[in-house]
């Protein structure tokens, strides 16, 4: 029996474009496993970022659910469901400028309602040290870190919270070919180590051929990929 | 705790426009510390002149009115003062005492006047042709002329007039102390004068003198007993005074009172000339003052809240991602309105600082400019109506010394309530607007 962690039932959203309506997701629905690494892959203006933005109730659908763990997310409630129950990792690094990268980490953890076990402070260098930010670079306003650091913070700060869903919009897409597959590679330790799910959405190929299930978004529905 | 140590941090390490928000903050709160500090002050220096005018209230006659109105002789005649009135104004329980006082001129070849040099070096005069001297008798009904309760004059011999005069079958009186030694005059000697009122000789005997505390008395004044006024039926009343019980009360106590007045031709006065002038100038600085306020007030709030709707719209990404990480609204909302409220106490302090100084310097320039400047230049300033202002004189110079300023703790504590509450207003406002887009859109910009 499938362990469905989140869902995506019946979700429509569309926009008015040149006094037209244009559909984007249309009566969408997909099942997503625990433990897995899902990527989505699709055109520009295929509407992916826009799923993620209703998966990570950034955003609303206009018709449909959004489930997690069974439970409608509008019942959970929006705010509460981001702080608990997922981490988002945007591609523009989205720190706040005016903290350290340890700091940007330690500010994720102490949002989230459940207290985390443990100096939130060495939690968080011990989360960068993995991502490869020792602590003299965590200890730098993240404006000082180069694109790729600071996506790796990005990471890390997702990782924090400890939660069961990772969300992220083509998270790989600023960095260099090599931190790139750093990156994915510890997205799929993640997955196999620690149970997460992680759903990427992204135009890359590359990616996508490292997930476990490749997704593309076409004509506002979502259908696997198979690769030879 | 994240709020409190984002909202440092944020101020240590992007102080750019929190800099611009604090000094437009200081220069706001001390240009209206400064007015309100100078208003407070004028507010005092009032109460101070009310305070020095005392606490009497005279019903009297309003001849000035009576003359500008044409009123016939039978209308004059019913300016007379009402005794009845005076008893029903007296249940008032602000009144402490009230003064039903009679007074006639008399004269005698007898005696001769006391002569007193004024102020101005001229010498008042009590004498007319032929030698023959004139003075002042007064009385008043049941208690101390007013003169004695306030010190103006006190006894040094023998005794006051009392209710017992006023059954006796002898006419009593109290001279002053300068009359007596000129006229070789003492306590149990007899006395005769003409009045003009009753026209015929009246015979007294002396039972007490008086000495004189105020210069404006000049001596030639006579204490009796009311009975003397009281011949025939007739009552000739001078003056009607109620001493109030508190100085601060005499506004009301008019404004109340006036309507049970019976005639539109008499009036209740506390010197009200008197403190029209000496408040007049206050009142205009007070006025500026107003307006300075109210014109900062209203410029200041709109520039506090363009400068946080700048400080708080670049931070749309900031709350875009606090949102997208599950942090509530009002958690959003308190950072930010405590990195202004640090902003806003900073200024606040600075502002009472500069402020206590500031005013300091205002204030002695007007008391030195405006206030004395008029006293030398004008003497409507002086009080010389002794007959209401029972206390003594009041000058521009005792209102200039009271004329201080001090930040007192009400006064800071009400600022500093009205300045966080623009300061919260002025950053809820923008606040508002961007929490209420949702946390896609604040991230997209």
């Amino acid at each position: 029996m499938k362990d469905i962690i989140f869902e995506l039932d019946n979700i429509s959203y569309g926009y008015i474009d040149g006094g037209k309506k244009r559909n984007i997701l249309n009566e969408l629905s997909y099942e997503f496993e625990r433990g897995k690494f899902y990527t989505i892959l699709g055109p520009s203006g295929s509407g992916k970022t826009t799923l993620l933005a209703i998966a990570s109730a950034l955003d609303a659908p206009e018709k449909g659910y959004v489930l997690f763990e069974g439970k409608d997310i509008k019942k959970i409630g929006h705010t509460k469901f981001r702080r608990n129950n997922m981490a988002i990792i945007f591609q523009k690094y989205n720190l706040t400028d005016y903290l350290t990268g340890v700091e940007n980490v330690e500010s994720n953890m102490m949002i989230v309602d459940k207290k985390i076990p443990g100096n939130n402070k060495d939690i968080a260098y011990k989360i960068l040290n993995s991502m490869g930010i020792v602590q003299s670079k965590a200890d730098r306003r993240v404006t000082k870190l180069s694109g790729g650091e600071q996506q790796r913070v990005a990471v890390a700060r997702a990782l924090s919270k400890d939660v069961p869903l990772i969300l992220g919009d083509e998270p790989t897409g600023a960095l260099d070919t090599a931190t790139s597959k750093e990156v994915i590679a510890l997205f799929k330790k993640l997955v196999k180590e620690y149970n997460k799910t992680i759903i990427l959405v992204t135009h890359s190929d590359d990616v996508a051929a490292n997930s476990d299930i490749s997704l593309r978004l076409k004509n506002g529905k979502l259908e696997e990929v198979k690769w030879d | 705790m994240r709020i409190l140590k984002h909202s440092f941090l944020s101020l240590l390490r992007k102080p750019t426009k929190a800099v611009m928000i604090l000094v437009i903050l200081f220069v706001v709160f001390s240009m209206v510390f400064t007015g309100v500090i100078i208003q407070n002050s004028i507010a005092k220096s009032k109460e101070f002149v009310r305070l020095e005018l005392g606490a009497v209230v005279e019903y009297k006659a309003d001849y000035m009115k009576a003359y500008k109105d044409n009123l016939s002789e039978d209308e004059f005649a019913q300016m007379d003062l009402s005794k009845a009135t005076a008893d029903n104004i007296s249940n008032d329980n602000r009144v402490e005492k009230v003064y039903i006082n009679y007074s006639d001129y008399v004269e005698s070849s007898e005696y001769e006047a006391v002569t007193k040099e004024s102020s101005g070096g001229m010498v008042q005069m009590s004498v007319g042709f032929g030698g023959t001297a004139y003075f002042d008798l007064k009385a008043t009904d049941g208690i101390e002329p007013i003169e004695f309760d306030t010190k103006r004059v006190e006894i040094i011999d023998g005794r006051n007039i009392e209710s017992a005069d006023d059954t006796s079958d002898e006419n009593t009186i109290v001279i002053s102390e300068e009359f007596a030694n000129k006229n070789n005059l003492a306590i149990d000697d007899d006395m005769t004068f003409k009045s003009y009122a009753f026209n015929k000789e009246l015979d007294f005997r002396v039972v007490g003198i008086y000495k004189v505390n105020d210069s404006k008395i000049t001596g030639n004044e006579m204490y009796i007993s009311s009975k003397v006024f009281k011949t025939d039926g007739a009552e000739m009343i001078s003056s009607i005074y109620f001493k109030l019980n508190d100085p601060l009360e005499v506004d009301g106590f008019i404004n109340d009172q006036s309507v049970n007045l019976p005639s539109k031709y008499t009036v209740l006065d506390a010197g009200n000339s008197e403190y029209n002038k000496l408040t007049k100038p206050l009142d205009l600085m007070s006025m500026i003052a107003s307006i300075l306020i109210w014109v900062i007030f209203i410029a200041g709030a709109a520039i506090i809240i363009s400068l946080i709707t700048i400080f708080v719209r670049d931070r749309k990404f900031e709350v875009g991602l606090l949102l997208a990480s599950g942090e509530a609204r009002y958690k959003i909302i308190a950072q930010f309105v405590l990195e202004i409220i640090i902003v806003a106490i900073l200024a606040f302090g600075c502002s009472v600082l500069l402020s206590h100084q500031s005013s300091q310097l205002v204030s002695e320039w007007i008391v030195e400019n405006q206030l004395v400047e008029k006293e030398d230049g004008s003497d409507e300033l002086f009080i010389y109506d002794g007959m209401t202002n029972v206390n003594g004189d009041v000058k521009m110079e005792n209102v200039a010394k009271d004329f201080s300023v001090a930040i007192t703790f009400d006064v800071m504590k009400n600022l500093f309530i009205i300045s966080i509450g623009i300061v919260i207003i002025a950053s809820l406002i923008p606040l508002a607007i961007i929490l209420s887009y949702n946390p896609r859109q604040a991230l997209q910009d």
